[in-house]
């Protein structure tokens, strides 16, 4: 019988901002994105203060911090860090693991003895709130899809403590909890979905759970009549142990400031295109598409609008950031309209192919390859000792350019950066130090 | 075989070269990391500020090895969440938090397991300037 559990983090990155901060414990704590632009973590306490997730941290700011709201900007390079301790200990703990986001990871314990699974994910919770002062909660269930439903009961249930083994309950609780889920809440349906589901009489799990499965295929596809199957307890997603190939590299910013000449647009795509190659590179892979696109702030529908996009085939493919970053340049030289507020790039990478299997083209010359190869190895070396953007190059400008995004408070990088080590007090508390 | 790093421009043919009579006794090199750290996950480094506790081999601008994954016993060194920051005490009978400096004074928690942060492993002290 299958049994499946999924792990994952409450409130991630507000909880990661806490973990070197006591100051912090107790207080409403909100993560903003890239550019300190919106609310994408909360602590319980920030939660219950009645910050909505999601929202636009400018016109909120005040209010919140009379309220007494911390507020953190994002810092990735920690987040990424204490995720990757979060997976070696989740790895360990099932003969199959499966990370599935930042801070989520499917286990699969098939064959496990089915009546300890709520202690054993007790033991875990407990485990990983030690050893990482990270609070998870554990849902467990037959299929991956009730299992996630679990999970969110785990959290929301009085007296369940952050565990829901739904398949050891009886089935009339577990036909309460699915009459009283929507069913936009379950994995897979989205708003769009739903409302579909809901103009035919189908609003929560339960009602879900018992639509026919041919008819739901027909008319929503085989996607959702495997999610009912799943629902019903019939495993139809197995764990996916290999990772499918890629078939895109991006990297997409928006501005600090909206940024209106070419040269500058130039010198910000020129810096995306240099870390998205090094992101190819890092996945060992060859691009034979550059695009870019641009647009200004949509947000301002009062201000001139204008978005576009380009791509340029490469004669070969490459992970040279010399060739990318040209190539996304010739793309924007194409693109750039004067007069607009320009307010977000990107660039992506696509057409993809591994770079261990790379044909060789007939005409190239065979050292260049070579050559390309251990120059771009010496910039990821220096920079992965020396930190990021310690060897860059001169079109992507300057360490601090007018369009990176705010970070106004970013907590130091205090797992993978020496100078941002946490400070550990010998002695009486600094002066000045609020208790 | 040790990992050493060397220059692209030194070969080893074993075709020509003569064989190493070292090569049925290699043993791979000390790996510091997991000497230091054996449990990486939970293991954290962290920095000294301050003088309170030299006398435990603690100097300002040491790196301590942190592991959350150890009980404190008694006469660990620990960082622990006081007043707001993180501190290094010795841990003695009894849940007590001490320093050796004696301008500071003992702690008694009412939950001393709940304030430590974990458990320093190694102090690493710099030799050279």
């Amino acid at each position: 019988m299958s049994r499946i559990a999924i792990v994952d983090c409450n409130n991630f990155y507000a909880s990661c901002e806490r973990l070197f901060d006591p100051a912090l414990a107790g207080r409403a704590v909100v993560v903003l994105s890239n550019n300190d632009g919106c609310v994408v973590s909360r602590s319980a306490e920030a939660r219950a203060l009645g910050v909505p997730m999601g929202a636009s941290w400018g016109p909120i700011r005040r209010e919140a911090e009379a309220l007494g709201v911390v507020a953190r900007s994002g810092n990735h390079a920690l987040y990424g860090d204490l995720s990757a301790r979060l997976m070696a200990l989740l790895a360990r703990a099932a003969p199959v693991a499966e990370v599935y986001s930042v801070d989520e990871c499917f286990l699969d314990w098939t064959g496990l003895p089915a009546s300890g699974l709520a202690a054993r994910a007790e033991a875990l919770r407990a485990g990983i709130a030690r050893q990482l002062g990270l609070t998870v909660s554990v849902g467990i269930a037959e299929t991956r899809t009730l299992a996630k439903l679990a999970n969110r009961w785990a959290k929301t249930a009085p007296g369940l403590n952050g565990v829901c083994d739904l398949a050891a309950l009886p089935g009339a609780r577990r036909q309460a909890y699915l009459a009283a889920c929507p069913a936009r809440e379950v994995w897979g349906v989205g708003r769009r979905l739903a409302k579909r589901l809901a103009a035919q009489g189908i609003a929560t799990a339960a009602a879900l759970a018992a639509a026919e499965p041919e008819a739901v295929r027909r008319r929503y596809g085989v996607t959702l009549m495997r999610t009912v199957l799943e629902l019903r307890g019939t495993p139809c997603t197995p764990l996916r142990t290999a990772l499918p190939p890629r078939h895109h590299y991006t990297f997409t910013r928006s501005f600090g400031t909206p940024v209106w000449q070419e040269a500058e647009l130039a010198s910000a795509v020129s810096a995306f295109a240099a870390s998205v190659a090094f992101k190819l590179r890092r996945g060992r892979a060859l691009a034979s598409r550059v695009a870019v696109f641009v647009q200004t702030n949509a947000n301002r529908p009062l201000e001139p609008q204008y978005r576009g996009a380009r791509e340029i085939r490469l004669a070969r493919p490459t992970a040279d950031t010399r060739e990318i970053a040209a190539a996304a340049r010739a793309a924007l030289a194409a693109l750039y309209r004067g007069g607009f507020a320009y307010a977000r790039a990107g660039v992506v990478l696509s057409e993809l192919c591994s770079a261990r299997h790379a044909a060789r083209p007939l005409f190239a010359d065979p050292e260049a390859g070579a050559r390309s190869e251990r120059l771009m190895a010496v910039l990821d070396g220096v920079n992965a000792a020396f930190g990021e953007g310690t060897l860059r190059f001169a079109g992507s400008g300057g360490p601090c350019p007018r369009w990176a995004g705010r970070r106004a408070a970013r907590s130091p990088r205090y797992t993978t950066r020496w100078s941002e080590l946490p400070i550990v007090r010998a002695g009486a508390q600094a002066p000045g130090r609020r208790s | 075989m040790p990992d050493y790093p060397t220059p692209d421009a030194v070969f080893k043919l074993d075709a020509f070269s003569f064989p190493s009579p070292a090569d049925d006794f290699l043993e791979p090199g000390l790996d510091l990391n997991a000497h230091l750290m054996p449990s990486p996950a939970s293991s954290f480094l962290m920095r000294v500020s301050g003088s309170a506790m030299q006398a435990s081999g603690a100097w300002d601008g040491d790196v301590l090895v942190v592991d959350r994954a150890l009980a404190p016993r008694p006469g660990d060194l620990v960082v622990a969440e006081l007043d707001g920051e993180l501190a290094l005490r010795r841990w003695a009978a009894g849940g007590r938090l001490e320093a050796d400096d004696p301008q500071v004074p003992p702690r008694r928690p009412a939950r001393p397991e709940l304030l430590v942060w974990g458990v320093v492993r190694w102090v690493l002290h710099r030799g050279a300037a």
